[in-house]
Order: structure tokens, then sequence, then C-alpha cells
């Protein structure tokens, strides 16, 4: 059976662009948008996630034929909790100064309602394996979204790329302050949303 | 309150009950936790679709986060802190949330039926909106907050995510008419007018320091 | 599904014990690197902020020999006005000890959103800051975390006059470009206006405060001096 055709590749690859979390299910806008005015953050920030994601998914996955339903919510956002602590010792132990910057950040990965969505959505009916490929593409198609707005926010309101300036910023290059700060981002995710819907909206329409 | 934070303080002690009013008004308008930090998006998202629907969830957050915040603060202060694991408290915060949520659930279903049918599904969705979260786990960054402060940080926080939701949904309800571009009718437009009211509320920034 | 109530209890205590349980053996495992970490972030942040060099081309080790060579802790002074004591840091240029570069002290206090703490170094005669670094903050990353940046602390390495005022603040905030007639101005960071105006307050009151300890300092050495018997 080919991956595409599989259970678990099916999921993944419909997460990554057709029923991409942030503009098709608007799932998941929160905390990690906040830090999209850099892309380094971005990536980590990202990189906790996705590991959150599939590890969460597979837990809730192997756990839900004994997990009651009235407590299923409890047990799904402790697990998210510990995965979540797990990303913020391991940040710490291992990229102190990364750390410094976005420590305060990787606890409000618990309440990315991505993860949870995908808990409850498709990892309380699946196996293991594919809620786990499902996981991984909520995440990699929830940091797709994020990269592309922190690459427009950075450039516009900084003038750097990774850190990086720009080549002869000071000739041509003017602050957006705007893209700084917090409205900025509203503004990029509903371009990158619009943009995201229009073009699976005409693929749709021109398959049927 | 070390003598650090007593001297950051304000020049005079203005008072409890001045210093909650200021914490409350700076958490639900200077500090709006869902137009400055994000917090609480996907339900504002999804809900504000309706006015009905987004005063009930509104009015339910405000609840909820007010009664966590005072639970988590405890937590934090006679249990965490204490014995000294600070690290599970993303744990012990989370579940306290969702166990809130859920008894709030069965004596609203139990003493009042025709609430809770309103409510419907909103009811359990608050455990996953993040701004409850984020208001007990920044309440504990707020260093030189005692009981009653978290509690108010609590209240105003909800207020303001009450506030933005109603606001949202009045606006709404005005636009739904209108001609917008088809990719960006539901979340897109919605984004956009977040983003313009957003603008407005860092008009308010720096106002109220605390 | 089973859903008695005894199960239901029994899983969610099951389930919290092992996630429990889990976490704090992860914790306490790492407790030594973490601890390793802060005290290497701590070592690399008074190298940066006396400017003996670049921590990284330096490397663990390095860092380590210029701290306890070269740099003094442990003296405890006191504000004589609000009794906030202040750990007083002395950097010399050699590790012979024998010319001080500069004197430094920990600022701490409230930014927008959380504590923050720097370290604030000032040249020997207290007219001037000779640099900062932020050791730890709880800023917004890109916006207000961008005080630990360059971008804002260099600045404090050109010496930002820091001696007494005739009147009004020890320093204060502007915007970048705006005129500087007395030294004593420090460039905002655009976005971040708010966590800007927190520092500020933040070091005007650490000035001020480490201002009257030093000179209770002076007062105490010219007094034990004097009961020496040296002139």
């Amino acid at each position: 059976m080919a991956f595409r055709d599989s259970v678990g590749g099916r999921a993944f690859l419909a997460n990554l662009w057709r029923e991409n979390p942030v503009f098709r299910q608007v799932l998941g806008i929160c905390s990690t948008l906040a830090v999209t005015n850099l892309l380094k953050n971005t990536l980590l920030m990202c990189a906790g996630l996705v590991f959150t994601t599939a590890l969460s998914s597979v837990t809730v996955s192997a756990l839900r034929e004994h997990t009651p339903r009235q407590v299923r919510m409890m047990v799904q956002v402790l697990i998210i909790a510990a995965y979540v602590i797990l990303v913020g010792i391991a940040m710490k132990a291992y990229f102190p100064e990364v750390h410094k910057v976005i420590g305060p950040y990787v606890g409000l990965i618990i309440t990315n309602c991505i993860i949870m969505g995908r808990c409850e959505a498709f990892a309380t009916k699946n196996s293991p394996w594919p809620s786990c490929l499902d996981g991984l593409g909520a995440g990699l198609g929830y940091s797709l979204i994020l990269i592309v707005i922190a690459v427009v926010r950075e450039t516009l309101g900084f003038g750097t790329l990774f850190g990086v300036p720009l080549p002869a910023a000071d000739r041509w290059w003017h602050q957006w302050t705007i893209m700084v700060m917090p409205p900025g981002a509203f503004f990029m995710l509903a371009l990158v949303a619009w943009f995201g819907n229009a073009t699976v909206r005409s693929r749709e329409g021109g398959k049927t | 309150m070390s003598p650090v934070l007593a001297a950051a303080a304000p020049q005079a002690n203005p008072g409890l009950p001045a210093q909650l009013l200021v914490i409350l008004l700076a958490a639900a308008l200077t500090d709006n936790i869902l137009l400055t930090r994000f917090l609480g998006m996907c339900s504002f998202l999804a809900i504000s679709r309706q006015m009905k629907t987004s005063v009930g969830l509104g009015v339910a957050v405000v609840f909820v986060t007010t009664c966590t915040a005072a639970l988590n603060y405890l937590i934090h202060v006679f249990i965490t802190v204490r014995l000294g694991i600070e690290y599970l408290e993303y744990i012990l915060f989370i579940v306290v949330i969702a166990a809130f949520v859920q008894l709030v659930e069965m004596i609203v279903e139990r003493f009042l039926p025709p609430l809770y049918f309103a409510l419907g599904i909103f009811l359990p969705l608050i455990t996953v909106n993040c701004a409850i979260l984020g208001v007990s786990l920044f309440m504990i960054t707020k260093e030189g907050y005692g009981f009653w402060q978290s509690t108010v940080f609590g209240l105003g926080s909800g207020l303001g995510w009450l506030l933005a939701i109603v606001l949202m949904a009045g606006i709404r309800s005005r636009i739904r008419e209108d001609k917008i571009p088809e990719g960006l009718r539901g979340a897109g437009i919605t984004l956009v007018i977040t983003g313009i009211i957003a603008l407005a509320f860092v008009g308010f920034s720096g106002m109220l320091t605390f | 599904m089973t859903s008695r109530p005894l199960y239901i209890v029994g899983f969610m205590v099951a389930v919290a014990a092992v996630f429990g349980t889990a976490v704090t053996g992860i914790q306490l495992g790492s407790a030594r690197v973490l601890e390793r970490n802060n005290a290497f972030l701590r070592q690399r942040s008074l190298v940066t902020v006396f400017g003996y060099g670049d921590p990284r081309g330096l490397g663990p080790e390095g860092v380590a020999e210029i701290v306890s060579g070269n740099i003094l802790q442990g003296e405890r002074l006191a504000d004589p006005e609000t009794g906030e004591v202040f750990d007083l840091i002395e950097a010399y240029s050699g590790p012979d000890r024998r010319e001080l570069l500069a004197y430094g002290f920990p600022l701490r206090g409230l930014g927008l959103w959380g504590p923050v703490e720097a370290i604030l170094a000032l040249r020997p005669d207290l007219s001037r800051s000779h640099g900062l670094v932020i050791v730890a903050h709880a800023e917004t990353p890109g916006l207000g975390g961008r005080i630990e940046e360059p971008v804002f602390t260099a600045q404090f390495r050109d010496g930002v006059v820091t001696s007494p005022p005739s009147s009004g603040a020890f320093v204060r905030l502007a915007a970048p470009g705006t005129p500087d007639p007395d030294g004593r101005q420090i460039d905002a960071i655009t976005g971040a206006t708010q966590t800007c105006m927190a520092f500020e307050r933040m070091l005007n009151r650490g000035l001020a405060g480490f201002h009257r300890a030093m000179a209770a300092r002076h007062v105490r050495q010219r007094r034990e001096r004097g009961h020496d018997g040296v002139p």
C-alpha cells in the first residue's frame, strides 16, 4: 500500500495543505502566533509544537480503549502538559540560550488548540501509528503557515532574515512598525488564510 | 513582598481597593489577553458569529477564569512552591481547569437545565480556551500579587475577553450581508477586524501601570 | 466503555501518577545539567558585561577562569535609605586584581510582563555606565524581549552618564535620534516602549540606591582606615 493511501499517510498529507489546521480548521491561532515576528523564534516554537502534537496523539491513541469518556479531556490535557514540560526541560538543558528568549512562551504550547483538536478528532478513533502521522502533519502544516508569516513580518518589521540584515537595507528598506506589533500578525494571517482558501477552493472546483 | 518589589511599587501605597481597580482595568483593557497576547483566539474566531452564544461563552469564561485563577494561586502558594515542584505546575493548573469546567458543567446541567442547553457544547470547550491557562501562568509571574490581586487579575482578563468577543459579534452581525471576497469570508475577515481592534487597543497601552 | 465512578477516578489517578512520576524523574535527572547551565550563563553574563571578550571565543573554561581570576564577588551593600541590598561585583583588568576596571551590581525589577534581572556595570568613579547585560526576563520575544539584544544593551557600552543628577532622573528614555545634551539619554526600542519604560524605572531606582549604598561604603571604609591609623 502506498504511503498516501494508508490511513495515516492520507491524514498526514491532508493536514499539510488541503485540511490545513490554520486556514481550513481555524485552530491554534494562539500563543505561537505571538512569536512570529522573528523567524528563529518561530522555528523553535514550531519544533516544540510538532514534537508535542505527534507524541500526544500517539499517547492518546494508545490509551483510547481504556479512557473513560467522561474524563477524556482531562486525560488529554494531562498528557499534553507532560510532553510540554518535557520540551521545556529539554530546551533548558540543551539550548539554554534559546530558553532564555522564548522560555515563557513554551508553556503556552499546552493551550494550542491544534494539539487537543487532533487528539479529539483523530487520535481517539485511530490506532497509534496513523495518529502519529496525523499529528505530525497537523504540526507541520501549522508550522508552514507560521514560517511564511514570520518571513514577511521579520523582513518588513526588522529588515533582517534569521537575524541577518537584508542586503543594502539602509538604502531602500523602511521599517513597518506595525509588522513588529501584534496587529501585524492578524493582518498577515488573514492574507495567508485568504490565499490558502482561494487556492484550495479553486483546485477543488477544478476537480469536480 | 520583598524589599526590592516594595521599592518598585508606586510611591505611596494606594491601598488595596485602588490597586485592585487598577489591576482590573489594566487586565481588561490595556493588556487585553486576546488582543495583545493572542490567547483564546480559537473559540473567539469560531463562536463570535452570533451575539447570543458569544455572550454566553464570554460569561462562562469570566466565571471560570476568575475561579481558576483563585484556585491555582492557592495551589501555587501552598503546594508547588512549598514542595519545590514548580515544574509540575502546568499539569496541576490544566487539570484544575479541566476538573473545574467539568464540575461547572455538572452543576449547571443539574440545577439550570435551560442555561445548559443554551450553552451546549461551549461549556466543555472552555477547557481548551487558551486564555484560561494563560491567566494562571501569567498571574504567577507577576511577582507581588497576593490572593486578591490574582483573583481580580483573572476577573479582569475574563472581562477583557468577554468585551472582545462581544465587540466582534456585533461587528460580524453587521457585515453578514456585505460583499466579502470568497476566500476571506469567515475566519479571514474576522482576523482583519481583530487586527484593527487590536490597533485601537495598542493605543490604550501604557495608560495604566501597576 | 465502562464508566463506573470508581474506575474513572482510579484511571485518572493512575494516569496522573504515571505522568507526574515521569516528569519528576526527568526533572531530577536533568537537575545537574540545569544547574551547570545556569552557572555558566551567569559567568558568561559577567564576562560580557565587563567586556573581557567574546564568551563564544573564550569557551567555557576560559570564561570560568576569567570570572574566578579577575572578578571579586560576595560583598553585600545596603542602601541606607530603603534597606535594599546590592551584591557588589568588582571587576579588575587582570588576575592580579590591581587595577579596578569597573563595579557591577544586579538590577532586579518588574518589566512589562514579569521580572527582569540584569547586571549593570559602572566605571570605577561611577560617572558613566560600563556595560549592561540582561540575565533573565519574561518579555515578548521579538518585542520587549529585545532589551537583551545589542540593539539595546550596546548603548551602555558607549557610556551613559550615571553620576547623580543635579535635578531630575539619572537616565531618561527617548526615541532614537533625539538630541542628547547631557548624555543621560537611552534609546527606546521601536514597538517595545512599555518594556523600555519599565526598564528605565528600574535603572533610575537601582542607580539611586547603588549610589547611596556606595557612598555609605565609602564612609565606612574611611572610618575603618582611620581606626587602623592609615591616613
